[in-house]
């Protein structure tokens, strides 16, 4: 080992400490604590309600993965948890399976359908070097034609009205069968999906990987120039992110028990990117909160008045645009920065 | 229309509730309090933004309408009414997201409402496994038979089977179907065309038309070439008024016949709608001291010239027959509540109302009409109630 080995290795040892010293990672392990702690003193309601929150926070995650790290803004997200969530619902409900195989089999559906989706539209574009606004304009497309396929083909989607009858997650193990329909088990196993995925991404991130992204995003032209196959990594990035969106549709149907249009459109498509925007991109913990914080203030706000709620929240965004441009995951940093500024001034 | 709903006054009421409500998450938002025994707290969810904001007003007016008057006489066995408004945004998430609200946060005794399909799909995945009561006021296919859920509206063959028998007698034979591409318009047209073929009609052709299509013309060419008697429209929302106007500008021929045409529609559009047919089982024509008061009172509460539908009549009628059913019942328990349903009637704006056993839908009347120049509808033939038939349903 060199020298410089060594310098850089303690140097990311102390980094890494730092890191873990950090309130925010407190903050943010008392924030997990308390969340798998939530069936001992919460309600139905909440359980089910942060369950859901959880697995739109972990497709905001993968939104995340590929818009925080690699810059790419794809407006066609919802194509991707949609896939998910119907591949579940063909597999559980058309074909007839024993609901034991048939929800791993649709776990797997579903996620592999999402991937592949991906996999084909992301080759065409990404090898061709479509990127930027174009690149966005075309998974907006994606997610259009995904709603008026799920609208139109309706013997196998059940059109408008969707696909009722989803079974709730079952698995068999050695003629052990095990179904997920106790709403705390059902909660702690989505909570426990999340953190492992969050975790592993985080922990791929933070290394050499992370790195070669953010050079990638930085420019893709220099990184290719040090021998990086840029096209390739992209490509993983968006099919992985779209795997972990599908996973994350999936699940939702289970919990929901039926699938409809709208969890296939445009307008979650938009609402994830606001997750994600509130959030903070590229936390991958911002993702979560941005989810909880946006669900929280749309629960609120349009109970308390049913008609014009939409303009509130749209004057939430444009406030939160222009206060905490980074999301909510930057108020500390953000913090310092102003008072910083104050002390210079005085 | 939408100018309509953001006034100034609601503008600045709503900027207040929007300061109160941040006041409220600044101090922690207080429990709301539970509610006491002594009132029966009703639930209402309904599309109150996106696609159905129109018509989810309307029956939200009827619904309070109703409370109010329920109220004003001394409540549901004297117990109090209370009631909840909540926005399902005409999607599945928030229609789950609220419906849970109602049913486990809230804990309401039923809940009331809603238009869309999807609506009633998505609140009944929350309220079915929760045994909470769920009352569904719209028109629709008809094909839901489950013990917790009710409806108001009417189905295929209070609708379209009369409206079928009475055209092929007095008007035509053949028909032509245009219809917005969704399951509505398409099960509708099976439901057609049974009725037609049932009663020796032919349907000449069938197109469906995915939202925003902006020419319709070659329908139209299609339509001149098969010489139908009679065109039957259902195309949904704005589309619906740009059908109608290339239909007018074209001269073509044929009666015009929709099963979603009321009051909010010709009130908007008189001179489109003038002349067609259309089959409800209310209309603000009816002749009956009930339908007098109702109006009156409607309009007294929300404002002269404001159309009532058939889909809020519904949900003011489904509110009175749970007020009926409590009574009975003696007791707000779901389970003695839903039996009770059956046992009561209510002399409604529409006519005489009252459950089926059988598959909790409401034996509707059907009126069939056509629109006058001032948008009201002129009775043609009223074929009283008429006993819901949902197949294989036997509850």
């Amino acid at each position: 080992m060199s020298a410089q080995d060594q310098i850089s290795a303690a140097a990311r040892a102390t980094a890494r400490d730092a890191t873990f010293a950090r309130p925010k990672f407190v903050l943010i392990a008392a924030g997990w604590l308390v969340l798998a702690s939530l069936p001992f003193w919460a309600g139905a309601y909440n359980i089910a309600t942060i369950r859901d929150v959880l697995l739109f926070g972990l497709f905001a995650l993968s939104l995340d993965f590929l818009w925080g790290r690699t810059g790419i803004l794809s407006f066609g997200h919802a194509a991707f948890f949609g896939l998910g969530a119907y591949g579940m619902a063909i597999v559980t409900i058309k074909l007839g399976l024993d609901p034991a195989s048939a929800s791993l089999l649709g776990l797997l559906g579903g996620t592999g359908l999402a991937m592949l989706a991906a996999l084909v539209v992301g080759y065409f574009l990404i090898f061709s070097g479509v990127r930027g606004t174009y690149l966005t304009i075309v998974t907006l497309a994606l997610t259009v034609i995904a709603q008026h396929i799920a609208i139109g083909w309706s013997e196998v989607t059940g059109g408008d009205s969707g696909l009722i009858g989803v079974p709730p997650l079952t698995f068999e193990l050695f003629g052990w069968r095990y179904a997920l329909s106790d709403p705390s088990q059902f909660y702690w196993f989505v909570l426990l999906l999340a953190s492992i995925i969050l975790l592993v991404l985080w922990r791929v991130l933070s290394g050499r990987y992370g790195h070669i992204l953010t050079a990638i995003e930085d420019n893709e032209l220099r990184a290719r120039t040090i021998g990086h196959h840029t096209d390739r990594h992209l490509l993983t990035v968006f099919v992985v992110s779209a795997g972990i969106a599908g996973l994350a549709g999936a699940i939702y149907a289970t919990g929901t028990g039926f699938v409809a249009p709208d969890m296939i459109g445009l307008m979650l498509s938009t609402e994830v990117i606001m997750w994600v925007a509130v959030g903070g991109r590229g936390t991958l913990v911002g993702p979560f909160i941005g989810a909880f914080v946006v669900w929280w203030l749309q629960q609120k706000i349009s109970s308390i008045d049913t008609k014009l709620w939409p303009m509130f929240i749209g004057l939430f965004f444009i406030a939160m645009v222009f206060l905490f441009p980074n999301g909510v995951m930057s108020l500390g940093e953000r913090g310092r920065q102003l008072r910083a500024r104050l002390w210079r001034r005085a | 229309m939408s100018t309509k709903f953001i006034t100034r006054r609601t503008t600045l009421k709503g900027i207040g509730t929007g300061l109160a409500a941040g006041g409220l998450a600044m101090t922690g938002f207080p429990a709301i309090v539970k509610a006491q025994s002594e009132t029966v707290k009703i639930g209402f969810l309904t599309a109150l933004t996106g696609l159905e904001t129109i018509l989810g007003e309307t029956q939200l007016n009827c619904f309070k309408l109703a409370v109010e008057e329920i109220n004003a006489a001394g409540g549901i066995d004297g117990r109090e009414v209370e009631f909840l408004v909540e926005d399902d945004q005409t999607t599945t998430k928030g229609t789950i997201d609220k419906a849970r609200k109602l049913a486990f946060q809230d804990e309401v005794d039923a809940i009331i409402g809603m238009i869309a399909s999807l609506e009633h799909v998505a609140a009944r995945s929350v309220t079915t496994p929760a045994k909470k009561l769920l009352m569904y006021t719209t028109y629709y296919e008809g094909e839901v038979c489950e013990r917790y859920f009710a409806a108001t509206g009417q189905v295929p063959n209070q609708q379209i089977v009369p409206t079928t028998k009475w055209l092929t007698e007095n008007v035509g034979k053949s028909v032509y179907i245009l219809g917005s591409d969704y399951i509505w318009p398409r099960r509708s047209a099976e439901a057609i065309k049974n009725a037609f073929e049932a009663n020796g009609g032919k349907v000449l052709g069938a197109e469906f038309f995915p939202f925003g299509t902006q020419d319709f013309g070659p329908a139209f060419d299609r339509i001149r070439a098969a010489k139908p008697d009679l065109v039957w429209m259902m195309v949904a929302g704005a589309d619906g008024v740009t059908v109608l106007k290339q239909y007018r500008s074209f001269g073509l021929e044929p009666q015009l016949v929709g099963n979603a045409w009321d009051e909010i529609y010709s009130f908007a559009h008189p001179d489109l709608a003038e002349g067609t047919i259309s089959n409800q089982a209310y209309f603000m024509g009816i002749d009956t001291p009930e339908n007098k008061r109702f109006i009156e009172a409607y309009r007294a509460r929300f404002g002269a010239d404001k159309p009532i539908n058939a889909i809020g009549e519904a949900a003011y009628d489904a509110t009175y027959l749970y007020k009926l059913a409590v009574e009975k019942a003696g007791s707000t328990d779901v389970e003695k509540v839903i039996p009770a349903l059956s046992q009561v009637e209510f002399a409604a704006p529409q006519g005489r109302v009252n459950m089926s056993a059988i598959n909790n839908h409401m034996r509707c009347n059907s009126i069939l009409a056509r629109a006058k120049a001032d948008g009201m509808w002129e009775t043609i033939e009223n074929f009283g109630q008429i006993d819901p038939d949902i197949p294989g349903c036997s509850l």
